[in-house]
């Protein structure tokens, strides 16, 4: 399956949200996520199935003003 | 010039940077001044400006990074020493959905309803678009947000988003970023007369203390800056000086400004003018 994350268009071999965000390296970091601009809370993650082609959003603390 | 005259008094800028607490959403604020984190020299320059400004409210955003990036590790680092509340924005977004979207990732990772909403509407001048701004905020008041809302200086709309149920509405000064000071005094004048109950801060476009001076002597609750600090040669003497300039203002308001005049009046009493004689003639 692919999917986009950050604006690239990756694959994956898993299609929950919570082994996805740890495959790609952010398990133990601080992030926040969203699929196709819709907001996913962290504890709906280990349940939340991504769709092919689906946008999905990482985001961490940045700097503002 | 002396070394006294120049000398800043690094850090706190203590004794006149507290002379009138406020209430925001409930919180009381010890500074009106509400600083961002962006465009500093490093996190360590931006660490120390912070404590030099006085400023207890810090804004901060959300943005794509790599695992690499160590996930805002090190912003995460450089301000939970500060014991500042945290502001997130949701600067970037074009419409409603975007800022409704990251507004609810931000109360998540930054674990707080309090909210700066900007929603641009025009990417050459960053101007909030008013449409997309007022279906945001009417949006998120409902999700339980506390909603700073970043707007220009647009009378009906700054009413809208009070009636919506902003309690901190944000004209601006001029645009973001260009130091320009008060583009329009009269048109902040007339928001001040015409919405009393409203906690108004003027964010963005200030460049030097004295345009944050003005606008707390204007009757303003606050003011918010980044670049005027985090651009200036020695952003943490510039910090200092707007916290000054703050607490000043606000101080000069307070006390109520003396009545303009067209003419001029001599403040050296009149009467025992020396060498004036009356005419006998």
């Amino acid at each position: 399956m692919h999917v986009f994350v950050n604006g690239d268009r990756i694959r994956l071999d898993t299609d929950l949200l919570a082994e996805i965000v740890e495959a790609l390296g952010f398990g133990d970091r601080k992030v926040v996520v969203a699929v196709n601009e819709t907001f996913v809370a962290k504890t709906e993650w280990p349940s939340y199935q991504v769709s092919s082609e689906d946008r999905l959003d990482i985001l961490s603390a940045m700097q503002g003003g | 010039m002396s070394e006294a005259l120049v000398n800043v008094d690094l850090p706190p800028p203590a004794g006149v940077s507290h002379p009138d607490p406020w209430q925001v959403y409930g919180q009381t604020l010890n500074s009106r001044l509400l600083l961002g984190t962006a465009r500093y020299p490093s996190p360590a320059v931006m660490a120390d400006a912070v404590k030099a400004s006085g400023a207890d409210v810090l804004t901060l955003s959300l943005r794509r990074q790599s695992p690499e990036q160590l996930g805002g590790g090190s912003i995460w680092d450089h301000i939970k020493g500060l014991g500042c509340r945290l502001l997130p924005n949701t600067a970037g977004c074009h419409s409603a959905k975007e800022a409704v979207t990251l507004a609810q990732m931000s109360r998540e990772i930054f674990e707080t309803d309090w909210l700066k909403l900007e929603v641009t509407g025009d990417d050459y001048n960053l101007q909030p678009d008013p449409y997309e701004l007022i279906d945001a905020a009417r949006q998120l008041v409902k999700l339980g947000f506390k909603v700073f809302a970043y707007t220009t200086d647009d009378l009906v709309v700054c009413t809208r988003l009070r009636d919506l149920g902003c309690e901190v509405v944000m004209p601006w000064g001029a645009p973001i970023g260009t130091g320009k000071g008060l583009t329009d005094p009269y048109a902040l004048e007339t928001l001040r007369a015409r919405l009393p109950g409203v906690s108004l801060v003027v964010d963005a476009g200030l460049g030097l203390p004295s345009h944050a001076a003005r606008v707390l002597e204007m009757g303003f609750d606050g003011v918010l800056l980044n670049t005027a600090v985090a651009r200036a040669d020695d952003p943490v003497r510039m910090a200092a000086a707007f916290g000054k300039a703050v607490a000043a203002g606000r101080l000069a308001y307070n006390a109520g400004a003396m009545a303009e005049s067209e003419t001029a009046r001599p403040s050296t009493p009149v009467v025992g003018t020396p060498f004036w004689q009356t005419s006998n003639e």
